[in-house]
């Protein structure tokens, strides 16, 4: 019995933008249904994954192919100036958003000074 | 800040720099925007197009003699880019068509990002009739 033949491996098309707030990843992800996406945060890292198979009729003839089934994956490094917790993504029209929300610089308050008066 | 990591760090991206390198000095474009397929079945041809982030209304097909043209625009996104990479802007493609077509009922869907165009193919009804031969 032979062996299914291994997808292409490819890379995503990527715009990386900052926001006023936050950091804006875009990724071209053609052909991938939802169900075929994942997204995770691994500790400092984000995978991208996603699986194009486009469907064909067996009876099908190509004539002239310029893209293909692919097994899309990407991953980012985020800093720590990302709030981790916020991070959102959205999926649609093939398109994914990853929205990551800018850390807020903290409150600011004095620290205390010790020692006793001379 | 986020950084991508795997820009320099796998053999891919060499290759394709590699790549745009070389057409780049051929002055050619690397890439025609969407990329295109064209299949035929026994009684259709499709073309299907890669157009991921474009809803239905920005997309125009229009079906004329024998050209099948794409066109439409893909918006970008506002704000400070650290690297851009998917093309933005007006994009068209234009596909000949010399197999006979039933214009009427060219069809378009788009689902997941994938364009895809059916084209009939115009039936032909073969009669056949007997000429008669004369003698002279």
């Amino acid at each position: 019995m032979m062996e299914p033949m291994p997808m292409p491996q490819g890379r995503p098309a990527t715009d990386i933008i900052e926001l006023p707030d936050a950091f804006l990843l875009i990724l071209d992800l053609p052909g991938v249904p939802r169900e075929a996406l994942s997204v995770e945060l691994r500790g400092a890292e984000i995978v991208v994954r996603g699986r194009a198979q486009l469907p064909r009729d067996p009876g099908c003839k190509p004539l002239h192919l310029e893209f293909g089934d692919v097994e899309w994956t990407r991953t980012f490094t985020v800093a720590d100036t990302v709030a981790r917790e916020g991070i959102r993504a959205v999926f649609r029209h093939g398109q994914l958003e990853v929205l990551l929300p800018k850390a807020g610089q903290g409150a600011q308050r004095t620290i205390p000074v010790e020692g006793a008066d001379d | 800040m986020v950084i991508d990591v795997r820009a320099w760090s796998d053999f891919d991206a060499l290759d394709q720099l590699v790549d745009a390198l070389w057409h780049t000095s051929a002055r050619q474009r690397p890439h025609a925007f969407p990329p295109v397929n064209v299949e035929e079945t026994d009684d259709a041809l499709l073309v299907s197009a890669a157009l991921p982030g474009v809803p239905p209304e920005a997309v125009e097909v229009h079906f004329q003699e024998k050209s099948l043209v794409i066109r439409g625009e893909r918006q970008a996104e506002p704000g400070r880019y650290f690297r851009q990479e998917r093309p933005v802007g007006p994009f068209q493609r234009v596909i000949t068509v010399e197999t006979p077509v039933d214009a009427g009922g060219v069809r378009a869907s788009l689902r997941h990002g994938i364009l895809t165009v059916t084209l009939p193919k115009k039936a032909y009804t073969v009669s056949l009739r007997r000429i008669p031969v004369e003698a002279s």
